[in-house]
């Protein structure tokens, strides 16, 4: 275990400081401040926004699961996930495709209409899903209180 | 002074230590962001970021080759695959690294933020680690909008930072690598399918999957003929360009509307036996050879087409050069450009199946494709697959 540990370490050390050499000898000395904001940049919009934000859907989550039913909030869920990250990884088309590129073969989708018609489908399904899961659970309240 | 920075950082950390533990508290969810999922979904991602490491690492070896190392020409779609597959993997990445961090962000407010040397050396190459792999992701999916609106170049910096990334990946394994054993010991009591406070263990899961697999099946068509109509989010789409091909530069971008089509054009095609030029119909007399090429982009699309022209050791014959050993150098009319002028190693330049194409799928080379003629060689990126040709030199 401690040698494979020791490996690893080395071993990445060695990569990084191959990669830091890059940047250096690579790179003009103008971008590295460019570079450093961006990593900088990252971190603080993944802890300080996305984060933060998938968090507090989760705490309304953890609210609405003993009304709604577990099954409800995890298809939602699942559903606002998977529209996230298709959102997230098209937001560069869309932004692009405003800016405009003189080569007609490039952003050839029409990446709004692409996904308005994705967050239909997730929102039908989160909508049927918590819809049929609450019915369950008030048609269990109902029977245990009629027993 | 002593007395009163003291003083005062005691009073920050008072401050400070409740929120960080409100914080804490908030974003945990002990059964589900465990280091069991954790290490789930990290195999998952670091699969991900090994396999875009590699194939990034040979698409660079192939655009700068090292002196000392052929690269292969054969299988003649491997540069397709390899490409695709990085565009595919680091598409599948973006699911994988949001999913990794959030079993891990209650860690951000452990209390106090630095125990130890090591405890700072080891926050510090997280710091890295997450910072670059966000980073490395999003300038990726940029660069294939060819949305450059980083303040850096993109090849230079998406190759150095992938370095720094695999370095702090392999720091952070070692690092973890007791509780990563500990997982795959299996404790007992942790059951698979845990529910915690948002969401249970195979629900969360089963939301990253879903994504991941949604994310590719709506894009990987770009490159994966069988899943082209499924394509909606990519950029490329196939079939889609002049003569039924995506093209990465048109001739206006490229400023050769005028060049290519000059009455006067030739090929010239240099070595130290001498020099000569090829007008287009000098070109047409020569034997005509016709191959199935894929056009596979650095950008991650690709398409297969059928190319009809010269075979290059035809031409080269036809010039009287010797049999290249050296790398041939290729001009293109393009003046401006990293990819104006480029190097061709010798086992390209004897490569049966590389032309000098005149015809693309049965008709003229479109001049957004390379009229009057254009290199397609095996295995090769196509922003190496020179468009416009204007010379050919053979190095001693």
């Amino acid at each position: 275990m401690r040698a494979a540990r020791t490996a690893l370490v080395g071993v990445g050390l060695g990569l990084a400081a191959f990669g830091a050499f890059l940047v250096l000898t690579e790179i003009a000395p103008s971008r590295w401040l460019g570079i450093a904001v961006w990593v900088g940049a990252a971190i603080l919009l993944h802890d300080g926004v996305v984060a933060p934000v998938v968090v507090a859907v989760g705490l309304g989550a953890a609210r609405v699961r003993t009304r709604v039913g577990d099954r409800g909030v995890a298809v939602a869920q699942a559903a606002l996930v998977v529209g996230a990250i298709l959102t997230a990884i098209t937001v560069p088309a869309l932004v692009a495709s405003m800016i405009g590129n003189p080569n007609p073969t490039i952003l050839v989708g029409s990446y709004g209409v692409a996904l308005a018609v994705i967050w239909a489908v997730l929102l039908a399904v989160a909508g049927i899903a918590l819809g049929v899961s609450r019915t369950t659970v008030l048609r269990a309240e109902r029977d245990a209180r009629t027993k | 002074m002593a007395g009163f920075t003291e003083r005062a950082s005691a009073r920050i950390a008072e401050r400070l230590e409740p929120l960080m533990g409100a914080a804490h508290d908030a974003a945990s969810d002990p059964p589900v962001k465990s280091a069991r999922t954790t290490v789930v979904v990290g195999r998952l991602l670091g699969a991900a970021f090994l396999i875009c490491f590699g194939t990034g690492v040979y698409s660079h070896l192939l655009q700068d080759p090292l002196p000392w190392l052929p690269m292969p020409t054969r299988p003649v779609e491997l540069f397709r695959f390899t490409q695709g597959l990085h565009v595919i993997s680091g598409t599948a990445a973006v699911p994988l690294l949001l999913a990794k961090l959030w079993t891990v962000y209650p860690r951000l407010f452990t209390w106090p933020p630095v125990r130890s040397v090591g405890h700072f050396l080891e926050r510090a190459s997280i710091a890295v680690l997450v910072g670059v792999s966000l980073v490395e992701v999003t300038i990726g999916l940029m660069n294939l909008v060819q949305w450059y609106a980083f303040p850096f170049p993109f090849r230079a910096t998406h190759f150095a930072l992938a370095w720094v990334l695999i370095g702090a990946l392999a720091i952070h394994l070692g690092v973890k690598l007791p509780v990563i054993a500990r997982v795959w010991r299996r404790p007992r009591g942790d059951r698979a399918d845990a529910t915690g406070r948002f969401v249970s263990r195979r629900g969360f899961l089963a939301a990253v999957g879903a994504a991941g697999a949604s994310a590719v099946a709506l894009t990987a068509g770009q490159s994966v003929p069988a899943l082209a109509p499924l394509n909606v989010l990519a950029p490329r789409r196939m079939g889609v360009g002049p003569q039924g091909l995506p093209i990465n530069r048109t001739a206006a971008q490229a400023g050769v509307t005028e060049t290519a089509v000059a009455p006067d054009w030739v090929l010239t095609v240099a070595s130290p036996a001498g020099s000569r030029d090829f007008t287009l119909d000098d070109l047409r007399a020569l034997p005509q050879a016709e191959e199935v090429l894929p056009i596979a982009c650095v950008e991650g699309w690709s398409q297969s087409a059928t190319w009809r022209g010269v075979r290059l050791v035809d031409l080269l014959d036809a010039a009287e050069a010797p049999e290249p050993s050296a790398p041939l150098r290729i001009e293109s009319l393009q003046e401006r450009g990293a990819f104006a002028r480029t190097e061709m190693p010798p086992q390209y330049a004897r490569d049966p199946l590389t032309l000098v194409a005149l015809e693309l799928d049965g008709g003229t080379l479109d001049i957004d494709h390379g009229y009057p003629a254009r290199v397609i060689a095996p295995g090769r990126p196509g922003v190496m697959q020179t468009k416009w040709l204007r010379r050919i030199e053979v190095t001693a």
